[in-house]
């Protein structure tokens, strides 16, 4: 009887266990894979067909029924509990996710599918057969709701995938060696091995559990070229800055912002011509506006402006300019330009910093990642512009990153043309990025406006011929049809959709 | 029938939202012990003032020429009872006609009536309390066209010459998205997992919507077109008033249930009433009256933080003597031409003035006229038109409508019906976890007896910061032994675990997020265009004029929209600056 009780413990922890996989699985294929709704049913259906035959498969056991017990439990411990460390380096490496995946979850169902069926038999000289369905099943289901409540409440938030699948794989292989004591009565030979082999697949497992910090960003570092330096995840993106044999680079939410080695070339042509421009008018500038921006790099390029005497930095990720003033090869980079005293940094959306009343500025660098999405494209619409024209004379510059014209010539023409459709004056160039291929951008004012012919001294880039040359756009860059980009309808985002197949790679 | 004080949780949810959402799949495992409610209130309606007056009109004794006498009198040209839509437009159009001797009186203690929101108050958004949108006008809509312009709504004009929104009052794209099968999915029809026949009958709806868009009659005249009145009236269009949405649709073969519930969902989301309760001809009019021309988009919309009321406060801006919190308990109209009519209305402290007005604006709902207008409610109908034959647009005579025809102005008024709402506003620290397409500006909960809500802070613009959603519940009462209207008395705690059950089926950790939720209940809030009244005979004399008495509430067009509301001030309006210059000439001579 007390046997009994304590196998039924253990249908409780199995039932727990078997639920975490199945979870642990749809989880990381939703997070992979993304659509969680296909992903969580593909792998509930892979996992409970599986476990129908692995209820099937518990007829061909014939009379050691305990053995087997415990050696499934052992089976489960291994491969369920390796298996969101299993598939997190398939996902790194880019092989065979989807094959291993479904090949997991099938065995780690067909040997939970065992167990029950393996127990019941166990159970089933100490038990009337009315109680026995009544226990186990009862056992099994509380289980499963054990592990559903705690999944997404705790597992998930305290221990993370990785770790909750180790953890839970050594909770079985417990099971499975305690197993060896309870039924040792019925396993008779070889109890010795079996514990042996239970000790090192907990060991295995714990081991797991040590090394998961490590893992963790090890596989991170697999997703991205270079070695991971930075990784943080702040209330609007994830930050990750990698570093290789030439240089660094950050990337927000997977996109490549920048890599240093020739990031120059890119803030170069977003800063110096707009500032260049205004100077030609035989103008001063000394109050300067950057929207976005928050790696400091369109700073550093300003502040080679000694007349500036105020310079506005609005970006919506306090963590983001956190880290363009305090890692040290950031800083190092944009030559401390967010510590510099003329520098006001500002953390808003800078759609809502625009609703209120500013001094114009002279100069104004746009620095957004591409519209990706319906948050970042509301600010290339004619609504956006039409309020930075409130913080603007008639001779101020405002100078624009507007995707790529080759990759993403759609979205390029959108942005300027929608420029255009809130009354700007718009001259389209282009400067070539390796990192990013051809990339575009948009110099524009209040007033009718001629393309700068100068450039300061000193810059890696960027001199009075080339400056000129980055206003000279090929003809497969030219002006294609397009529609304005308003809030209501948010064509650029449709169309940088359309376009995300196009890749450098790609092409 | 249980009260609802002695309703338990289970019931209220039941009652609100239908025995589905007890049943709803996650629900069995994550019976979530009842978190306490976030901090919030009932708001509006001023049920104080309210009783007083209601009290005031039964009285009779209080109103007599003895007891009137005394109280202080106040002299003016108009009188205009109601600041909602239609008042408020009346008295625009009046100082526009030059008459700027004036008074609104309003029972509520802010102007703006079921399009009333707040600007600044408990939430980090402006947020409506009712009325929210206005579909572009066409560019035949000359009237409104001018009232938005003066707002600056507008951005100049598509290709086809009508106006187009301004782009922030005009809803973020993308502007709705649905739940359904546990994911949101964009636009309002349920496409996932649709099959070929549900939609060849969504595509042979859309194609008899538009071709109801094409139809003319004799005269040229559109079936559907806003303002109603500009529309046909032919045998063909009316028949259409005399049958259900839902038996329509069933006579066109249209049984598919996605669209079904599509349009029950417009019925319920313009009207407040089910699919089988509203005449085919009003859900109709919701499609093809917002469409220029077939196949055509309809038109789009404008909307403002704090909803129409936006609106109504640009309307009530230029008006000196406005005065809230005055509610009207007696209009008694002038006993000959040469005399004035007397209004008597209360204010909270009991206080009681008498206006003399040349003539009266009756911009409150029709069913409150036999209570409150003198003489009113046993005014016997010469055959079918008004007592005093000062009506001028029942020249038809289409007998057949009018048989069974109302035997007094009091009975007319009695067959206006209305629908009740609830309105939630909801604070939240940040966006709610949920799965499948991005936030849009209207989000609705398919299957769920609410409409779901609207991201107010979405559509400022507000993509980061503390979310504010207003979520909508219009209370049908299509089972008469369901208790749901009661459901209108229940207490700020029963609603708001209503609105986050409801909420939650989408959001399942809403109740840790929402900081705040305050609630306002619309008794009777919204005309309903149920079969046959839109062409009935009650309808038509309730918006003839009576003794110097002239109906403005959006009810007499039988529709409860804000085109509706403001095209009736105008024509009343209209119909005083005549007069009132009329008399002033005979006066002269
Ligand atoms: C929840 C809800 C959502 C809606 N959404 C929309 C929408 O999105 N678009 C749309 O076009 N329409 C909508 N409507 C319909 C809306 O009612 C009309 O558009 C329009 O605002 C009606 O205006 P009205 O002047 O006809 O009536 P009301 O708004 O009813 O105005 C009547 C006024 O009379 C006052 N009053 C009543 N009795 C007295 C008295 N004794 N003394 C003094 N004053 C009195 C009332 O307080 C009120 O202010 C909605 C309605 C509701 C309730």
């Amino acid at each position: 009887m007390r046997q009994a009780s304590l196998l039924l413990l253990n249908v409780f922890v199995i039932a727990i266990c078997g639920l975490v996989y199945e979870l642990v699985a749809g989880a990381l294929a939703s997070y992979v894979l993304g659509d969680s709704v296909t992903q969580f049913s593909t792998c509930i259906g892979v996992y409970l067909s599986a476990m129908g035959l692995g209820a099937w498969l518990s007829r061909f056991v014939e009379n050691s029924a305990s053995r087997v017990f415990v050696e499934v439990e052992l089976a489960v411990a291994l491969i369920g509990g390796f298996s969101a460390p299993l598939l997190f380096s398939a996902f790194a490496y880019g092989a065979f996710f989807r094959p291993l995946l479904y090949l997991i979850v099938g065995i780690v169902g067909t040997l939970v599918g065992l167990e029950l069926p393996l127990l019941m038999r166990i159970l089933r000289d100490s038990l009337a057969f009315k109680d026995l369905i009544s226990r186990v099943l009862t056992f099994d289901y509380i289980g499963a709701l054990v592990a559903s409540i705690a999944f997404p409440l705790f597992l998930v938030p305290q221990l993370g995938l990785i770790r909750t699948s180790l953890v839970f794989g050594i909770a079985n292989a417990l099971v499975g060696l305690w197993g060896t004591w309870l039924l040792a009565d019925s396993i008779h030979r070889g109890l010795t091995l079996l514990r042996w082999r239970a000790g090192i697949v907990i060991v295995l497992l714990v081991g797991g559990v040590i090394q998961a910090d490590r893992f963790t960003q090890w596989s991170e570092e697999r997703l991205y070229d270079g070695q991971i330096i930075h990784s943080s995840t702040s209330n609007y993106q994830r930050i990750v800055v990698t570093s290789d044999q030439v240089g660094f680079q950050l990337y927000l939410n997977g996109n490549l912002q920048f890599s240093s080695v020739d990031e120059y070339r890119y803030h170069e042509a977003l800063v110096h011509p707009a500032v260049r421009s205004f100077i030609e008018q035989e103008r001063v500038p000394r109050r300067a506006l950057i929207l976005g921006g928050g790696d400091g790099l369109a700073m550093r390029e300003l502040l080679r402006y000694s007349s500036l005497e105020s310079l506005t930095l609005v970006d919506l990720d306090p963590a983001m300019t956190e880290l363009a003033s305090t890692f040290d090869p950031l800083v190092e980079l944009n030559q401390a330009s967010l510590l510099d005293p003329r520098v006001e940094v500002v953390n808003d959306d800078a759609m809502l910093w625009l609703e209120q009343p500013h001094e114009p500025f002279d100069v104004v660098i746009i620095d957004f990642p591409d519209p990706s999405n319906y948050a970042l494209g509301k600010l290339y619409t004619t609504r956006f512009f039409r309020m930075l024209s409130r913080v603007v004379t008639d001779d101020s510059r405002v100078a624009i990153q507007a995707t790529s014209p080759l990759f993403t010539r759609r979205c390029f023409w959108c942005i300027l043309r929608t420029m255009e459709a809130a009354d700007w004056h718009v001259l389209p160039y282009q400067a070539s990025v390796p990192s990013f291929g051809v990339w575009g951008f948009g110099l524009a004012a209040r007033e009718p406006l001629v393309a700068p012919s100068t450039a300061p001294d000193g810059l890696k880039h960027l001199d009075a011929d080339t400056m000129q040359s980055l206003f000279r756009l090929p003809t497969d860059l030219g002006p294609i049809p397009v529609e304005i980009q308003r809030l209501d309808n948010q064509i650029l985002v449709r169309y940088h959709d359309e376009a995300a197949m196009v890749t450098p790679e790609s092409l | 029938m249980t009260s609802p004080a002695s309703w338990n949780r289970r019931q209220i949810i039941t009652t609100a939202l239908g025995a589905a959402v007890g049943l709803l799949p996650g629900c069995r495992y994550r019976r979530t012990p009842l978190s306490p409610l976030p901090p919030g209130e009932l708001v509006g309606a001023d049920f104080s003032l309210g009783h007083l007056v209601r009290d005031q009109a039964r009285n009779d004794s209080l109103f007599d020429d003895s007891q009137l006498a005394s109280l202080p009198r106040v002299e003016c040209d108009v009188v205009i009872v109601g600041a909602g839509v239609s008042g408020l437009s009346a008295a625009r159009r009046l100082k526009q006609q030059g008459i700027d001797d004036l008074v609104v009186l309003e029972l509520e203690s802010v102007s703006g009536g079921t399009a009333r929101g707040d600007q600044a108050g408990a939430f980090s958004t402006p947020v409506p309390w009712g009325a929210h949108y206005i579909p572009a006008p066409m560019k035949h809509q000359t009237e409104l066209i001018a009232l938005l312009e003066e707002l600056g709504a507008l951005e100049g004009v598509d290709s086809e010459g009508h106006p187009i929104p301004r782009e922030e009052w005009s809803p973020r794209a993308p502007e709705s998205r649905f739940w359904f099968r546990g994911s949101w999915y964009e636009g309002l029809y349920a496409w996932p997992g649709a099959s070929d026949d549900d939609l060849n009958q969504l595509h042979k709806f859309e194609s008899l919507i538009d071709a109801w868009v094409a139809w003319r009659d004799e005269q040229g005249r559109r079936a559907f077109i806003i303002p109603a009145d500009q529309g046909s009236d032919s045998a063909e269009v009316r028949a259409l008033d005399r049958l259900s949405m839902h038996d329509w649709l069933v006579s066109h073969e249209l049984t598919s249930e996605r669209l079904l519930d599509y349009v029950d969902y417009a019925c319920r989301d313009d009207y407040g009433l089910g699919l089988r309760q509203t005449s085919a001809w009003a859900g109709l009019f919701y499609f093809a009256a917002r469409q220029a021309t077939p196949e055509g988009e309809s038109r789009p919309y404008l909307t403002w933080p704090e909803g129409n009321g936006f609106v109504t406060r640009f309307l009530a801006r230029g008006l000196n003597r406005l005065e809230t919190s005055t509610a009207v308990a007696r209009v008694i109209p002038a006993a000959s031409v040469s005399e004035r009519a007397r209004v008597i209305a209360v204010r909270p402290d009991g206080s009681r003035r008498l206006f003399a007005a040349k003539q009266v604006v009756f911009a409150a709902p029709q069913m409150l006229a036999p209570y409150m207008i003198a003489g009113y409610d046993s005014s016997a109908l010469l055959p079918w038109r008004g007592t005093d034959g000062e009506g001028d647009n029942a020249t038809e005579s289409n007998e057949e409508a009018w048989e069974a025809a109302p035997a007094t102005r009091g009975e007319a008024a009695r067959e206006f019906r209305y629908a009740a709402w609830v309105v939630a506003n909801l604070q939240l620290d940040r966006a709610p976890k949920e799965t499948g397409h991005e936030l849009a500006w209207d989000n609705v909960i398919l299957g769920s007896k609410s409409l779901g809500y609207l991201a107010t802070s979405y559509q400022r613009g507000d993509d980061h910061g503390p979310p504010v959603w207003s979520w909508y519940y219009p209370v049908i009462d299509d089972d008469p032994s369901q208790p749901r209207r009661r459901l209108l008395e229940l207490d700020r705690d029963a609603w708001a675990e209503i609105v986050l059950t409801d909420l939650e089926r989408a959001h399942g950790d809403i109740r840790e997020r929402v900081q705040r939720l305050d609630v306002m209940r619309w008794g009777h809030a919204m005309i309903q265009p149920v079969p046959g009244f839109r062409f009935g005979a009650a309808r038509r004399l309730g918006s003839e004029p009576w003794r110097g008495i002239h109906f403005a509430h959006s009810d007499t067009s039988g529709l409860p929209l804000f085109e509706e509301a403001f095209e009736r001030g105008l024509r009343v309006a209209d119909a005083i600056a005549k007069r009132l210059k009329d008399d002033a000439g005979e006066e002269a001579a």
